[in-house]
């Protein structure tokens, strides 16, 4: 339910025309990350961690491009 | 604490004096941003009240250095976690006009004793990723920065078109900031349209519910949903020309026929309203007024209150921008030293 002062035929414009195609790569030492491959190049889509300072790194934020060389492995703090 | 408590038992005299020592000496490089000596700590006691203007009484130091902190580190710029474009097409995730460095800040402990390798080691993982940090006032705190921009994003992909704020994520970033030792403070800075109800009530309840001091800056608007956000941190701020749109909520804007969904509404309704009251100086009485209030939107009822008029009823604590934000935060983290100070004494007087 969406409340919000942007019309909702504005948001919702093209919802369901193009989904993303998401691949997940595992992450070392746990966890996993859901990569988005539609646009030609991987996006990061979501981070599945148990883990939450893995949240903080600016790397696995959503909408960052994912390079398997800047994964690091999941330590607990 | 309670660490620092159990530490303190068990084993002959003189081990029980060591770490009692070396528990001290931890608690005071931590509180004082240095390992202590004598004369520093007859200086800059760590229970000395703080002015507002952030020096302490009888420090001729200063408040804060001319300097904030060390020369960034090469490599990008430090992301505001929380804020995430959706979708290709969109600039890459938002970074922060003059970043801060990702450096210790000055006289930060860089460790000390090989057993005290441990206690620092989440500081220094922070160090090494870059997490977003604002410039050290040089007293060691640790201020994280939480954006809500564009549409808060529920349990529904939204389109590529909208940036969008994603719970999923925030959500674990508010739980690591609740449990890292080194981030003493969270300003939540808000640009946002509002969104879905259920998400952006979840990471209102989350900041509310944190243990550390925080403090909420609405920047251009804080619409809808971004409303309870706002006035779920310890201190809420607005910029003069900054708007908050109050509305009914609705369900995509449809006429209303099923007296269960006009229920549901209600009830939906009535728990923001609560959080919103309850958070916050406003009476659900005028909270409710400035809902239903008619003649003031154009595709709408309800109300926009611009600036100090969220202050005049009780929305928002007061007009100021982020400079205001970071000295009431950092008037909160001092406060709550203190308190822990005078907890730790207590608990070594305990035993």
């Amino acid at each position: 339910m969406l409340w919000t002062t942007v019309p909702i035929e504005t948001v919702m414009e093209g919802w369901g025309k193009k989904d993303p195609q998401l691949r997940e790569c595992a992450l070392p030492g746990g966890g996993s990350v859901l990569v988005d491959v539609s646009s030609g190049e991987e996006r990061i889509f979501r981070l599945h961690s148990t883990d939450p300072q893995m949240f903080l790194k600016p790397q696995y934020a959503p909408g960052q491009v994912w390079s398997a060389a800047t994964a690091e492995p999941v330590t607990r703090a | 604490m309670r660490r620092g408590v159990d530490e303190l038992t068990g084993g002959s005299e003189r081990e029980r004096r060591r770490r009692r020592e070396l528990l001290m000496r931890r608690y005071l490089a931590r509180y004082i941003d240095r390992e202590p000596d004598s004369t520093e700590s007859e200086r800059r006691p760590p229970h000395q009240p703080l002015l507002p203007d952030g020096s302490r009484m009888n420090d001729p130091s200063p408040p804060y250095p001319e300097h904030p902190g060390p020369a960034p580190e090469p490599g990008p710029a430090p992301v505001v976690p929380g804020a995430h474009p959706h979708g290709p097409g969109q600039p890459s995730p938002s970074t922060l006009p003059g970043a801060p460095p990702t450096g210790p800040g000055p006289g930060r402990p860089e460790g000390g004793a090989d057993d005290d390798a441990a206690a620092v080691e989440p500081d220094r993982a922070l160090d090494r990723y870059g997490t977003l940090r604002l410039p050290s006032s040089g007293k060691g705190e640790t201020i994280h920065v939480l954006t809500i921009i564009g549409q808060v994003e529920g349990h529904i992909v939204l389109p590529p078109q909208n940036k969008t704020t994603k719970y999923e994520h925030t959500i674990p970033q508010l739980v690591a900031i609740e449990t890292n030792p080194s981030i003493e403070g969270l300003l939540v800075v808000l640009n946002t349209v509002g969104g879905d109800v259920e998400a952006g009530l979840a990471l209102a309840e989350m900041i509310s519910s944190l243990s550390k001091p925080k403090v909420s800056l609405v920047v251009g608007g804080g619409h809808s949903i971004g409303v309870p956000v706002a006035v779920a941190a310890d201190r809420s701020y607005i910029t003069h020309t900054a708007t908050m749109t109050i509305h009914p909520i609705r369900l995509s804007g449809l006429v209303v026929g099923v007296p269960q969904t006009y229920e549901y509404l209600d009830k939906m309704q009535d728990r923001v309203v609560k959080f919103i009251v309850s958070n916050s100086q406003v009476t659900e009485e005028d909270f409710r007024e400035m809902m239903f209030r008619t003649g003031e939107l154009a595709r709408d009822i309800g109300t926009v209150l611009v600036g100090s008029d969220a202050v005049r009823v009780g929305l928002i604590d007061e007009v100021g921008g982020v400079s205001e934000a970071i000295t009431h935060l950092r008037g909160l983290i001092e406060q709550r030293r203190q308190k822990e100070a005078t907890d730790c004494v207590v608990d070594n007087r305990a035993h």
